[in-house]
């Protein structure tokens, strides 16, 4: 009598918990934050914390950066539309700042932030003429400014700047506009036909972080509303930015997480419904899940301070997983239809159910160690859930649970009975000829395995945003590509005398073609080296007294007094533009978010840093390369450098996988000894091994994500083989429940098959290919043949 | 010749920026101004190019006397046009949408891509429709004024966007059937006088022509 005496005790304990549990769970549930950006799931790509915190400011910065083309027919029409489309946006509180007209004066501005210093300032064409020599090429290049057409096109005053030379310097200090030409106050451009179509630029800035903006309504219907109001007004739209991609990928994870949760949950349902004709088993069963994802909820908000949208949707087949325990249970009820009373299933099943939860948490826990932060993340979640869920069905059930009608468990009792029979017949039947058959086949299917780590398996398949950021690269030809170079010293001179070292390389590689542009602040703004010698340079060859200048001027006929009076101002101009004076500037606006600052902060001594972006990268290796025995200088390639990650964690994800099978083994021979151990870890590790023959055979490539979902599969078909081939628990009963159970992992994980997303397509497949190889091989090698369990096996019947 | 530029002085004295000339009292429409230029506009919109002969007198605001420089021209609709300075320099300039290319003398070419010089597109658009007369795209850009005189006819024109404007106070072009003088007042209070001569209408581009201006 002391055992149903323990199961109040365990009950009321276990409710007790669960109470406290949904409290923490509300408690948190408003301060819950949601993180959607792919790169936070994978480690930091800098060596130390100040360049990976100066780097991610950089991602965030340029995350912000939006732009958009208002195209139409005629120039009007589009300026109309663009002008209704950046007004929607900028009324929008998810976007900070948004423009469309340049400001008409921003070129006098930007030139009077520099001109207090222009005996300092060369272009780098007026640079290499001086010092060649080469007083035809200049002088030739200013009577163009001077007398033709070509002087509507010079930056500076023609009788202040008679030799161009602060102009020609605005010119190269300017960065480069690409394919725009400015009209009418906006930046415009004609598509080449077929398209031929005119479009107006409109830049938008979002006011926070692309991905939490994304999670907003405000951004997604102020987007829609603002595309709606440019074609009302007859014109269309293209954008690129990150905050699209993020719309897109936010409102997709939202269908998916809606779909298949929904799918499941009804199919979940209706089979518990109809399988244990019991509300109090459904009821059951969802508290024990809840309690699990409650759990796991608020343990990962406290160790991580936020959750991740990808460990929901993965976690969304924790459902599949967790609720088998309740059939496992449950289903023991077909055991002795009729004379079943809920506590008795606890000594028959217990066990097992507690060893085949040790198992997966096992398995989850291996997860953990490869250090992915989102790897860690999920394995946390799947473990707290599925420990809670587990011990849910230990502490509840007994007491909870009532049986089906007689009747009707009769009937599937009778059903199963014959299935069961059915199985071990087959099993006993199947030729030694088809095992080697299908040898033969895994060996041919292992042996057409491939590895692909491509980071594109992370990102969603969305082709509309896709498509227009295509367009509008196509359209602009100077958006940045995702590779940067990161330029360090100890001050912010030393970065700008790295950022021109660097640059000449760059130089040379651009006039080979191995990039289209580039574009870095020491071109706004030279080093103060650069700077004196530039000056030098001046005063040595231009600004003497029968310097050219004064030749030039006397022979356009100034009096001796102009030139006399611009003599005086050069000598009187000594000291060099700095940093801290021009980055305020109007003049370093195009520049402003490619400098860093002071991204050592308060630890050690200050390091500065700036970034070069790279527009049309055909050479990467030389790119690489140029920085290479460049100290200071370090090249960024996220997409590559995540590909490299994944590479390194497929490879070390296999090894979890293949150190499982030895460790499941030991796991297993503790409480059941080493032959049974042996022969329980059989069907498992041939269901791993079919299931890479499968796919082997079908073709795919396999990634990281597809080796992680072996892990379930390994984790399932134990769970399995412990059911149906362990001789004390094998019977009608153990069928129904692992066929249900893999039922319903099938339709979770075949589910997440269908996802838009490569990764979690490249899971569910897996998996679901697994659940079935995992499911036929544990029934078709049949129950272990011990003396113990024939006779155990005839007292049931 | 110094009767010439005795009168030019005389026209620097009256016309500064802040006096323009008398034809901005009169502002007109297109249609206006269409039927004030008559039919030369309409042979002008049809050919493919125009070749002629200019004078160029640069007033700068620093300097008592003009720089003076003449050649010959060349602006073919929608591609661009070529300026070739004779005196007091050999230098060619070639404007597109695309580029600026300056050859001199020596032979040695300079070219500056459009994506360095953002105001290239618009300064080829405008001398192309100065050129070509074309009210319709001038009226995009421009208020538009215009007057009879004597025998031909006075246009004005102001530009609309503020951008231009700080470059650009006003345009004067005076003709008969062909536009024979410009005068470009601009912002610093320089100015620009070219004179036309010679103009021959081409029905299609030469090739030579064509190549340097192909895009």
């Amino acid at each position: 009598m002391s055992a149903p005496k323990g199961v109040r005790l365990r009950y009321w304990l276990w409710s007790a918990f669960a109470a406290a549990v949904l409290i923490a769970f509300a408690a948190g549930a408003p301060r819950l934050k949601l993180q959607t950006d792919i790169l936070a799931l994978l480690p930091p790509a800098a060596e130390d914390a100040g360049e990976a915190r100066a780097l991610a400011r950089f991602a965030d910065q340029l995350g912000r950066q939006n732009v958009f083309l208002v195209g139409a027919a005629d120039f009007a029409t589009a300026r109309a539309a663009a002008q209704g489309f950046a007004q929607t946006l900028a009324a929008s509180p998810a976007f900070a700042g948004v423009q469309w007209q340049v400001p008409s004066d921003w070129l006098q501005r930007a030139a009077a932030a520099y001109a207090p210093y222009r005996a300092g300032l060369l272009a780098p064409q007026t640079r290499a003429w001086l010092e060649a020599g080469n007083d035809a090429a200049l002088l030739a290049r200013a009577r163009a400014a001077l007398y033709t057409p070509a002087a509507f096109l010079r930056a500076s005053g023609a009788g202040d700047d008679p030799l161009d030379l602060f102009g020609d310097f605005l010119a190269s200090a300017l960065p480069a506009q690409g394919a725009l030409t400015l009209r009418q106050n906006v930046l415009t451009l004609r598509a080449p036909p077929p398209d031929g179509k005119t479009y107006v630029l409109v830049r938008a800035q979002l006011a926070d972080n692309a991905f939490s903006t994304a999670e907003e309504d405000a951004a997604a219907r102020d987007l829609s509303a603002a595309y709606a109001a440019a074609h009302r007004r007859g014109a269309t739209v293209i954008g690129s930015g990150l905050i699209l991609h993020a719309v897109a990928a936010a409102q997709l994870a939202r269908h998916e997480v809606n779909l298949f949760g929904g799918v499941q949950l009804a199919v979940l349902s209706a089979l518990l419904l109809w399988v244990f004709r019991s509300p109090r088993m459904l009821l059951g069963a969802a508290a024990t899940l809840a309690l699990g994802v409650a759990a796991a909820l608020v343990v990962c908000q406290r160790v991580f301070g936020e959750v991740h949208v990808l460990t929901l949707v993965f976690c969304s087949n924790l459902a599949g997983i967790a609720v088998d325990y309740s059939i496992y249970y449950a289903a023991d009820q077909f055991r002795t239809p009729g004379r079943w009373r809920a506590e008795s299933a606890l000594p028959h099943l217990g066990g097992a159910i507690a060893v085949s939860g040790a198992v997966a948490l096992l398995s989850y826990a291996l997860l953990a160690w490869a250090p992915f932060p989102g790897l860690r993340q999920m394995a946390l979640f799947c473990c707290v859930g599925l420990a809670l869920a587990c011990a849910s069905v230990l502490a509840w059930f007994p007491r909870w649970l009532r049986p089906a009608g007689a009747a009707h468990a009769e009937t599937l009792h009778a059903v199963f009975v014959r299935l069961a029979a059915c199985r071990e017949r087959c099993a006993m039947r199947l030729p030694r000829a088809l095992w080697l058959i299908l040898a033969v086949a895994v060996a041919l299917g292992l042996a057409r395995l491939r590895f692909v780590d491509d980071v594109s398996v992370l990102q969603p398949h969305l082709p509309e945003p896709l498509a227009q950021e295509k367009q509008v690269r196509a359209l602009l030809g100077s958006v940045p590509d995702s590779a940067f170079f990161l330029v360090r010293g100890a001050d912010p001179e030393a970065v700008l005398e790295n950022e021109e070292r660097l640059r000449a390389r760059l130089d040379a590689l651009q006039a080979r073609g191995a990039l289209a542009d580039y574009r870095a602040l020491s071109r706004g703004l030279p080093s103060e080296r650069t700077q004196a010698r530039d000056r030098a340079l001046l005063a040595a060859r231009v600004y003497g007294a029968d310097g050219l200048l004064a030749r030039f001027m006397r022979e356009l006929g100034f009096p001796p007094a102009a030139i006399a009076q611009q003599q005086a101002e050069f000598a009187a101009q000594t000291t060099p533009l700095a940093l801290d004076r021009w980055i305020d500037t109007p003049a370093a606006e195009p520049y402003r978010a490619l400098w860093l600052g002071d991204i050592a902060r308060t630890r050690g001594p200050p390091l500065y840093a700036s970034v070069v972006t790279l527009t049309g990268i055909a050479d990467a290796a030389a790119l690489r390369a140029a920085a290479q025995g460049f100290p200071g200088v370090r090249y960024v390639d996220r997409v590559a450098e995540v590909s490299g990650v994944l590479h390194r964690y497929r490879r070390i994800a296999l090894a979890v996988v293949a150190a499982s099978v030895p460790v499941s083994l030991l796991l297993f021979a503790w409480p059941y000894g080493w032959r049974s151990a042996f022969s329980l870890m059989l069907a498992p590790t041939a269901a791993l091994l079919a299931t890479l023959a499968v796919l082997g055979l079908s073709g795919v490539t396999l990634s990281f994500f597809n080796v992680v979902a072996l892990h379930l599969v390994l984790g399932l078909s134990m769970e399995y083989s412990l059911l149906l081939r362990l001789p004390r628990l094998s019977g009608p009963a153990s069928l129904l429940a692992v066929v249900l159970a893999a039922g319903l992992a099938l339709i979770a994980f075949g589910l997440l098959a269908l996802s838009r997303t490569p990764f979690i397509h490249a899971l569910g497949s897996t998996v679901a290919v697994g659940v079935v190889c995992g499911l036929v091989l544990a029934a078709a090698l049949g129950t272990m043949p011990t003396v113990g369990s024939i006779r155990e096996g005839a007292g049931e019947r | 010749m110094k009767r010439a530029v005795f009168l030019f002085l005389l026209i620097a004295g009256t016309a500064r920026a802040d006096a323009l000339p008398e034809v901005f009292a009169h502002p007109a429409s297109v249609e206006q101004l269409r039927a004030l230029l008559g039919p030369a506009s309409r042979a002008l919109a049809q050919a493919a190019a125009v070749r002629g002969e200019f004078r160029s007198r640069k007033f700068l605001h620093e300097l008592p006397q003009p720089l003076t420089s003449s050649g010959d021209f060349l602006v073919a609709r929608g591609l661009g046009l070529v300026w070739h300075t004779r005196a007091p320099f050999d230098s060619e300039l070639t404007l597109t949408p695309k580029a600026l290319v300056q050859r001199d003398a020596g032979g040695a070419a300079l070219r500056i891509d459009a994506a360095q010089l953002p105001g290239l597109g618009a300064v080829v658009q405008v001398f192309d429709a100065l050129f070509a007369l074309d009210l319709q795209r001038l009226a995009a850009q421009f208020e538009l004024y215009g007057a009879r005189r004597d025998k031909g006819w006075t246009l004005g024109l102001k530009p609309r966007a503020a951008a231009m404007a700080q470059r650009l106070n006003a345009v004067v072009i005076e003709g008969v059937t062909q536009p024979q003088q410009v005068v470009l007042y601009e912002a610093g209070g320089d100015r620009t006088e070219l004179e036309f001569s010679g103009q021959t209408l081409l029905e299609a581009l030469p090739p030579d022509a064509r190549a340097q201006l192909a895009p």
